[in-house]
Parts: structure tokens; C-alpha cells; sequence
């Protein structure tokens, strides 16, 4: 684990949207914080398309202190969405105390690991979370444009309201790997939706967490508007996507807020003050009624 | 009065000689002691008053800052009890809310809750289910429509969003729909421009006949006329002074007469094409009709200026094709675009049937309102002048045209847009429509790779409203369609001058101010711009200009590109700029790029930016959008144009620089590049953004904190580097929630 580097892991599955990748190692590149690396998970591109982006984002890392940069070209057959296993192929390639995620069509700001690492070293949190803003953007064939900033549907305070749905995006958080588990940071390669969110559940139910910048925008979170990103979260799935995401997403993740226990300094956390050995995070729920912390 | 003096010596000399005892020494008659104490004394007199005075104002200053203390201790408690009241209020809500979840109430409302959601995705699921049965019925389109429309009417808000419900909305769908009198699919056929063969013709006299009504525009048309590969005369009109002067200074060294006539602003641009020059259609054989033409009544029909102009004069080839097809055969009259296909269910007379009826029967025209109909859609076309005489040969001047008052249809020149292939025919000519075809979804149109491909096409495929061969008008209209996406690529490409080199004699100066940045910084920003100099393939003759106007100086290494100027402490940032231009434009350089020096270029910036430049023909500013956080400053998406040009990432060509100088040197630290926009539109110059060329620059400025706080992982955590001062995080200014760079 080196000391003080973050490892960023940014996953990328359709080589047409290069332009966009680009954009966001450009952000990347342009953190304050250092040292730096970049872990690039490739979603089955021929070996051609490999070459291009590794071509496309050469020039961007071009600084003599440019973060270092990994491909983790992933070709397995299944699954056929293979979001989730390509943070697992990520993960597996980390080297650096500090990890980070980001979409390929996202972007941070210049300060974001810097003020994100800060939080962490000052609250002594394993996980430390901020804001981002939305933002509609009108994607065109060489550009995109913003269009103004849109009420995120995500919204909350803290720990009490990420247990109960997710308004955390990927790249509004770093983790401090020194103070988490292994089994912690894993994604489950069968959830299409909210992969993430299932990561947070365990992550934070057992690790101590931080949401003191969760007021302070460090990143943009991109609603296209020709629809390439739509979540479930924006209410715009529709047909099969909303089917599955009501048959298999939503009860799994309630299955895992059902199995999954929370700490009791997590509970403490939480301002439970009947602390329990065993107790869920739907237990701990239920105990904070709807407006805990 | 007295009494009072007398307390203010009283407490205002203590521990001093009281003043009492020194007047009656001073009065004491024969007393050389006191004779020759009297300087002394006068002088320790003064000096009690000044300590009297300076105590009065010590007091004064004591009571003003403690009754400020005592306003802010109080202002500063009220906030506390607000702070706690709001506390308090909370949760009290909380409660409640609480109270509401787990009353009997709620619970037992649940399955009306449960019943809501479940309503919600049943509209959804209907909604699907409609749209699919909406398409596949097996009616006819004008029962589809009116279906279509009591939808709209009934059940508005299950609609808004859907592209064909704005178009309704937007007065898409005619209130009362028109009679049906465009042509038939089947029939509207189209020559594919550029044509398939070079045609041979010795070069026309062509007057190009263009209304600025909206002078901005005047840049975006000099581009497109430089797409006429042969001398013509380029003829405009506006309606005021001010405008007059723009496009002038905009058409200031075109190669070619250009002469610019203000004419009333009467009958739009059909008017002032038609009268605003009349003796040109003695002397010239052809002319080309346009104008600025902006339609933002309807989102859809935003870039059907671009379509038109895209058509008729996008290129050379085009051009070219165009005359091929008037010397191919002396009968085309009216070369025009075909209809742009947002707009093809508007082909109709609307209103205006009677006033075109009128017009046609002094022309000798028998109009019928069952008649096929077509015309110029946007009044732009080729012609000859002699298809335009029948129209010339009216009588019209600027009063028989309505005074302006922004009508939409019902109009004299909204009638003669209806004439124009009517009065072709009546001169004894036919007139074809044309289509550059990756600008249309779908369209019919033929290819000639040769003139008798022309000449069988008027034959067989052009159509004559008149006559026993007119075909029957369509029965229906077609469905609302949206411009197509190529269009907009195409116009985007065309201002951003994708597809062009960037020409390596091109020589770039960047300009960094210096003002209390930190050597990092600076050093970013100058490695970036190097290395996007490189990938432009302009390192040979970049230069990068720095000049410190900070108190202090960084500490920075220069290399042979690099030029510091002499330092100027105190210099206003708009002068260090105008210095620094001056240097530059000095050296030679063909364009100054102004730059933030907390700022970072993408590798693709300067190369994006010096191609735009070049497209524009050094013809205007050009801005980079600061990155990542999306700046206020909007523009738009097909032309580029924005309100103004950030300093922040600013190319200035030598043209304007050479027209209108630096920024004004007002010594104001904000305000200097909207000054400087305005100035370089007034100029005639286009003001833009250029949306591919990303420039980094920090969104939070992070202040020092107390020594205390932990200190994060910097840079100057990296071996071999030194903390920064002033890099510790955990106080944040966030700029992106000011007034910097917010949406």
C-alpha cells in the first residue's frame, strides 16, 4: 500500500465515447493532490480500441507529475454487464492507501482528492463523502454543453440517510484502505444497478464515515441529454430496465440491509443509544424511525 | 457650557499642570520669572490641547468601536436565537412528522399510498402502450392528427417533454388546419448538390442580395460568401446606422465591392432584397437571396438558417453545381433549397391566400386556393433575374408592405415568399429545388454526374404549379420531424473549422499575468501551454509572454520560448495585457492568447482554438470554456456565438487587435473582457466560444488554516518537493458556490 497515493478507477465499455474518457482523465490530471494513479478498467475492447484510448489519453498525462496510469484490459465472456466486475478487475490492480472511483463521463474538480484525503486524516474516517453537482449536459458529436445545474434526485445529510437509499454517486467519495477490510471493498458482479450503493452498505455499516463536505460540491454529475446515463435514481428507467430494477435491484439491496450488520461504533455514530452486538442496518433503521440522523 | 469645559479640563488634563494655575502665573504683573517662562508655558498650553484633542478622539473612537462591538454581541445573540428557535422549530416538525409515520393514520393510508404508486407506473405503462397503438392504427394521417391534438388538448401534462407536443405547442399544429395544397411527396423531388460533374461556364454576373436585419450575423454570412469561387457583387441592406457600421467593419477588406444600403424596416427581408437595390437587376443576370434570418418563435426551427445557407452555398462544389445547372439550361429561373423538414407541414398559404391572390392577378397569374403549392420556404434561392421581374414589375415600394409589428403570417411579404416559383413560370421558367443530402434524414432527390442529367431532370421531375401538368396537392401532412442531427454537426464543424490544418507558420504568443500566484502554478500553466503548442504543431514560432504586476516575485525558470517581461508592481491586469499584446503583436505573432496563470490548457486546446481562429478567418474573439466547472456564460450550440469572451482563455487575433486595440486600460480589475467583446461586435467582429477547447482552472481557492488542522497530502508530499505555503486544506472559499464560475 503506498503511502499517500490515490488510485483512482475509472471504467470504460464503448470506444465512441473516447471524447468523453479524455475529459475525465483531464480532470483526473488536473488534481492538486499527489501522487496519483489512475486504474483504467477496459469493458471487452479489441486490442485496437485498447491502442486508441491508450493513444487518446497519453498526451493528457503528459505532465512530468502526471498520475501514472494502469489499463486493465477485462475480457471475460460473462456477465454480459459487467460494471461491477470491472471495479472488482479495478480494485484487484490498487496499489495506493487512498481509492477513488469515477465514470468515464464524469469529471471532479481540481481540489477534490485533496480536500476528500484532508477529511480523512483529520477525522480519522475510512470512507469521507462530499457533494457534487448536478448538472444537464447536452452531449453533441465533438462537445458537450452544459445547460444549468439540475436538483439531484440523490439527496441527504449523512449516514442515517445513505442507509436508507443511495445519494452517494461513485466518484462523491474517497476511501481510506488502511482502515477498511478487504472483504469490504468487493462489488457484487450480479447487480447491474446500484453496485456501488451495495459496496457503501457493507462498507459503511462496519467502518467509520465521514460526511463533513457533503455541502461542498468537489464534482460534476453529469444527466445527458440524449439519455446515455440515465439511473435508476432519476426516475428515468423505463420498460425492462424498470422491471428489473424493481424484481431483482431493490430487493437485494433490501436483502442486504437485512443481513448486514452494523458496528457499534457505527451505531454510536448513528445516536443509537441502545447499542447492540447484532443488530442490521434495517434494525438500525427501524430504530432511527425516518428522520434519524 | 461652561460647567461642562469645565469637566472635560478637568478629566482631560489629570496628572497634567492644570491650566488654572498657569493663566493666573502668566497674569501675574512683574514677574520676570513669568516673563520668562511664557514660551514654555504657551507652548505646554498647545501641547495640552493637542493631548486634550487627541484624547476626545481616542474616546470617540473607543465608544464608536465598543458600540460596534455591543451591535455585532447583539446582532450575534439574535442569530443564536434564531439558530435555536430554528432548532427548535425542526424539531418540532420532526416530531410531528414522526408523530405522522407512526400514527394509526398513516399506517392505515398505506395501501392509498401504495395505490398512488401503483397508479403512477400504470400511466407510464399506458403512456408506452398508447405511443405504440398510436403508431401502428391503421389510420389516415389527418385522423391521426386530430386524434393527436384533442390528446393534447385534454391530457396536456402527460405529454409535455415529447418533442411533437412542443412543436404543437410552439402553434406547430395550425389551429385550424389549412387546406392541404403542398406537394405530394411522391413528386417534390430534388437535384443532390454538388453534382457529380464539374460543369464548364465562363464566371456569371452575380449580385448577392442579402438583409442584415441582424448585423451579428454578418460574420457567419462573410463566411459563406467566401464560398463563391467567382467575383460578385455583394449588395446589403439594414435598417439603422449603428448596423450599417457593424456589417461594414465586418466587410471592411472583403475582396470586392460591397455596397450597404439602410432601407425601412418594412416587408422584412422580402422587401428589402426586392427594392432595397432595383437597379441591380438591370445589370446583373443573376442573384442569390438571403438574409440573417432568425426563427426562435419554435426550438425546431433554431438552425433553419444554417440549413438554408448549408444548402445553397456550403461549399464551392456547391456553388459551382448551382451555376451548372443555370448554364445547363437557360430555362431554371429559381434554383431553392428544398423544404427544411421541420417545416414541411407548414406548406401551406396560411393566411395569406387573398393578399397573394391579389398580387398574382396584377402579375397575370390565376391563383387558385386548391392549387399545388411550393415555394422558396425562408425566401433564400438562385435566380436569374429575369424569373423575378414578373415580382419586380408590381410597382411595389417599401409602404406596400405592412409596417413592422412582428406578425408571424398575414403579411405582403409572407404572401411574395408564396410567389416566387408562381412568377418564375410567369416569366416562361421553371425553377428545381436542390439538397445537400447529409443534411436531410430522407429526401428524393436525383444525382447528375452529367448536364443532360440536369436537363432530363427538369423534364421529368420538375414540377409547374400552373397549367394542366400541375400535379394534385398531398392529402395530408406529414408528422412534425425534427432537423436532422447531421445538420447540426455540420454547422457546429463548420464554426468550430473541424477538418482544417492548423498551419504551422501560425504564430501563437500566450500571454500569462502574474499576480501573487504561486510558482506551481505557473509552472502548470506555462508546461501546458508548451505541450499543447507542440500537439498544434505551433512550437516553432509560439512565444509564452509572462509580466508580474504582484509584490512579490515567484521563483521561476525560463527557456528560450519563454519571455518575462519587466516587472510592473501595481500595473492594472487589462494593461499588463495590453502590454504584453503589444509585445507580441511587435514580434509578429498572428494571434495573442490570453491566459489565466492558475490555469492548465488541455493538449488539444491551442490546437481547437487556433483552428477556430482560423475558420473565423481571424474575424473575432474566441473564449475557452474554463473546465471542469461549467461556466454561467452560455452560447449557442450551432453558431458558437457567446454573450461575451472570457479573459480567462481569450484568443485575440491581429485583426481585431489591429482594429480596436487592447483592453481598455481603466484600471478596473473586472469587466475588462465584456468591455473588450462589446467593442470587437461594434467592430464587426463575431464574439465566440470554443467548446473543444477545455482550459483547467481551480474551483476552490483554499486558504491557509491554523497549524493546528491536519494537513493533507500535497504534491509536497512527493519526495523532493517543498510544502507550498498556502496549500493546507480544510478552509475553503468554494468559487463554484460564489459568483465565479457558478451554472
Amino acid at each position: 500500500m503506498i503511502p499517500g497515493q490515490v488510485d483512482t478507477i475509472v471504467r470504460f465499455h464503448d470506444i465512441r465515447r473516447l471524447p468523453e474518457l479524455v475529459r475525465c482523465i483531464f480532470s483526473l490530471a488536473g488534481q492538486t493532490h499527489r501522487p496519483s494513479r489512475i486504474v483504467l478498467a477496459l469493458q471487452r475492447l479489441p486490442a485496437a480500441d485498447v491502442a486508441a484510448v491508450e493513444a487518446a489519453v497519453a498526451p493528457v498525462l503528459g505532465a512530468d507529475d502526471a498520475p501514472m496510469l494502469e489499463v486493465v484490459a477485462w475480457n471475460e465472456a460473462a456477465p454480459a454487464d459487467a460494471r461491477a466486475a470491472l471495479l472488482n478487475a479495478g480494485l484487484r490492480a490498487v496499489q495506493g492507501r487512498y481509492l477513488a472511483f469515477l465514470d468515464y463521463d464524469d469529471v471532479l474538480y481540481p481540489e477534490a482528492y485533496e480536500l476528500l484525503i484532508a477529511r480523512l486524516k483529520r477525522t480519522g474516517a475510512a470512507i469521507a463523502f462530499a457533494g457534487l453537482r448536478a448538472v444537464r449536459l447536452a452531449a453533441y458529436g465533438r462537445f458537450s454543453q452544459a445547460l444549468g445545474e439540475v436538483t439531484p434526485p440523490f439527496s441527504g445529510r449523512g449516514l442515517g440517510d445513505l442507509l436508507r437509499h443511495n445519494f452517494c454517486p461513485l466518484h462523491s467519495y474517497v476511501i481510506d484502505r488502511s482502515r477498511t477490510d478487504a472483504d469490504m471493498l468487493s462489488f457484487v458482479p450480479d447487480l447491474t444497478m446500484e453496485e456501488d450503493y451495495d459496496m457503501l452498505l457493507r462498507l459503511c455499516a462496519r467502518a467509520p464515515s465521514d460526511f463533513g463536505l457533503i455541502g461542498i460540491p468537489v464534482g460534476e454529475y453529469y444527466y445527458k441529454t440524449d439519455g446515455s446515463n440515465t439511473v435508476a435514481t432519476t426516475g428515468g428507467l423505463t420498460g425492462e430496465a424498470l422491471q428489473r430494477y424493481l424484481k431483482e435491484i431493490v430487493p437485494a439491496i433490501e436483502r442486504r440491509r437485512r443481513t448486514t450488520l452494523v458496528a457499534p461504533d457505527v451505531q454510536r455514530s448513528l445516536g443509537l443509544k441502545d447499542v447492540r452486538e447484532k443488530r442490521t442496518v434495517r434494525q438500525a433503521l427501524d430504530c432511527l424511525g425516518s428522520f434519524g440522523p | 457650557m461652561s460647567a461642562g469645559k469645565f469637566e472635560a479640563d478637568a478629566a482631560g488634563t489629570q496628572g497634567q499642570f492644570p491650566r488654572a494655575s498657569i493663566d493666573s502665573a502668566v497674569r501675574e504683573p512683574g514677574l520676570g520669572f513669568a516673563a520668562r517662562a511664557q514660551p514654555a508655558v504657551n507652548h505646554t498650553l498647545a501641547l495640552t490641547d493637542e493631548v486634550r484633542e487627541l484624547r476626545t478622539k481616542l474616546r470617540a473612537a473607543v465608544d464608536e468601536t465598543e458600540q460596534t462591538l455591543q451591535q455585532r454581541d447583539a446582532r450575534i445573540r439574535a442569530a443564536e436565537a434564531l439558530a435555536r428557535s430554528l432548532e427548535l422549530q425542526l424539531a418540532a416538525r420532526d416530531q410531528e412528522l414522526r408523530d405522522i409515520l407512526t400514527s394509526t393514520s398513516w399506517r392505515i393510508t398505506r395501501p392509498l399510498r401504495q395505490a398512488r404508486r401503483l397508479r403512477q407506473r400504470a400511466i407510464l405503462l399506458c403512456k408506452i402502450a398508447a405511443a405504440k397503438a398510436y403508431r401502428r392504427a391503421p389510420l389516415p394521417a389527418a385522423a391521426k392528427r386530430r386524434i393527436l391534438e384533442c390528446a393534447f388538448r385534454l391530457a396536456a401534462p402527460l405529454f409535455r417533454g415529447t418533442n411533437t407536443y412542443r412543436v404543437w405547442k410552439g402553434g406547430g399544429f395550425p389551429a385550424h388546419s389549412p387546406r392541404e395544397v403542398a406537394l405530394p411527396a411522391e413528386v417534390d423531388h430534388s437535384l443532390a448538390v454538388p453534382f457529380g460533374y464539374r460543369g464548364t461556364f465562363d464566371p456569371p454576373r452575380l449580385a448577392v442580395l442579402c438583409h442584415l436585419y441582424h448585423a451579428s450575423a454578418a460574420q457567419e454570412f462573410r463566411g459563406y460568401f467566401g464560398n463563391i469561387p467567382f467575383p460578385c457583387g455583394l449588395f446589403i441592406t439594414t435598417d439603422t446606422d449603428d448596423k450599417k457600421a457593424v456589417i461594414a467593419a465586418a466587410f471592411k477588406d472583403w475582396p470586392g465591392p460591397v455596397e450597404i444600403r439602410l432601407t425601412p424596416n418594412r416587408g422584412r427581408d422580402i422587401a428589402a432584397k426586392l427594392l432595397g437595390f432595383p437597379e441591380v437587376y438591370d445589370t446583373y443576370e443573376y442573384v442569390l437571396h438571403v438574409h440573417a434570418k432568425v426563427s426562435g418563435h419554435t426550438g425546431v426551427l433554431a438552425a433553419w438558417r444554417g440549413f438554408l445557407l448549408e444548402n445553397l452555398l456550403g461549399s464551392p462544389d456547391i456553388v459551382e453545381s448551382v451555376f451548372a445547372a443555370f448554364n445547363a439550361r437557360d430555362d431554371i429561373g429559381i434554383i431553392a433549397a428544398q423544404h427544411f423538414e421541420p417545416l414541411r407541414h407548414w406548406i401551406n398559404w396560411g393566411g395569406n391566400f387573398r393578399t397573394a391572390e391579389r398580387l398574382a392577378g396584377r402579375m397575370g397569374i390565376d391563383l387558385s386556393e386548391k392549387s399545388v403549392l411550393d415555394f422558396p420556404s425562408g425566401s433564400m434561392f438562385w435566380a436569374r433575374t429575369a424569373a423575378l421581374k414578373p415580382l419586380l414589375g408590381l410597382g411595389l415600394a417599401f409602404e406596400s408592405f405592412e409596417s413592422e409589428q412582428g406578425q408571424t403570417d398575414g403579411t405582403t411579404a409572407h404572401a411574395i415568399e408564396r410567389l416566387y416559383f408562381h412568377a418564375c413560370e410567369r416569366a416562361g421558367l421553371r425553377w428545381i429545388k436542390i439538397a445537400h443530402l447529409p443534411l436531410f434524414a430522407e429526401t428524393s432527390a436525383v444525382t447528375a454526374t452529367m448536364a443532360a442529367d440536369v436537363a432530363r431532370f427538369v423534364d421529368r421531375s420538375a414540377v409547374r404549379l400552373s397549367g394542366s401538368g400541375a400535379p394534385l396537392p398531398r392529402r395530408a401532412p406529414p408528422l412534425p420531424a425534427s432537423a436532422s442531427a447531421v445538420l447540426t454537426s455540420r454547422l457546429q464543424d463548420r464554426a468550430l473549422g473541424f477538418g482544417r490544418n492548423v498551419k504551422s507558420e501560425i504564430r501563437v504568443a500566450i500571454g500569462i499575468v502574474i499576480c501573487g500566484h504561486r510558482a506551481a502554478q505557473i509552472r502548470r500553466a506555462t508546461a501546458s501551454a508548451a505541450r499543447s503548442m507542440e500537439m498544434a504543431g505551433l512550437s516553432d514560432g509560439a512565444q509564452i509572454l509572462t509580466l508580474n504586476i504582484g509584490a512579490s516575485r515567484p521563483g521561476l525558470r525560463f527557456n528560450a520560448r519563454m519571455t518575462r517581461l519587466p516587472d510592473a508592481c501595481g500595473l492594472g491586469f487589462a494593461a499588463a495585457h495590453n502590454r504584453m499584446m503589444a509585445e507580441a503583436f511587435a514580434r509578429g505573432a498572428d494571434i495573442y492568447l490570453a491566459a489565466a496563470a492558475d490555469g492548465e490548457f488541455h493538449p488539444e486546446a491551442i490546437r481547437n482554438l487556433v483552428r477556430m481562429a482560423s475558420a473565423m478567418d481571424g474575424c473575432g474573439l474566441i473564449d475557452a470554456p474554463d473546465f471542469p466547472a461549467a461556466p454561467a456564460k452560455g452560447y449557442d450550440p450551432v453558431t458558437l456565438d457567446t454573450p461575451w469572451a472570457s479573459h480567462s482563455c481569450l484568443v485575440i487575433p491581429r485583426r481585431v487587435y489591429e482594429r480596436i486595440g487592447g483592453f481598455a486600460d481603466a484600471g478596473a480589475k473586472r469587466g475588462e473582457d465584456i468591455d473588450y467583446s462589446s467593442r470587437a461586435r461594434a467592430n464587426g467582429f463575431a464574439v465566440r466560444t470554443c467548446p473543444t477547447a477545455l482550459f483547467l482552472r481551480p474551483t476552490f481557492e483554499i486558504l491557509d488554516e491554523p497549524a493546528s488542522l491536519p494537513v493533507a497530502d500535497t504534491r509536497a508530499d512527493m519526495p523532493g518537493k517543498r510544502p507550498e505555503r498556502g496549500r493546507a486544506a480544510g478552509i475553503l472559499q468554494p468559487i463554484v458556490a460564489g459568483a465565479r464560475r457558478p451554472l
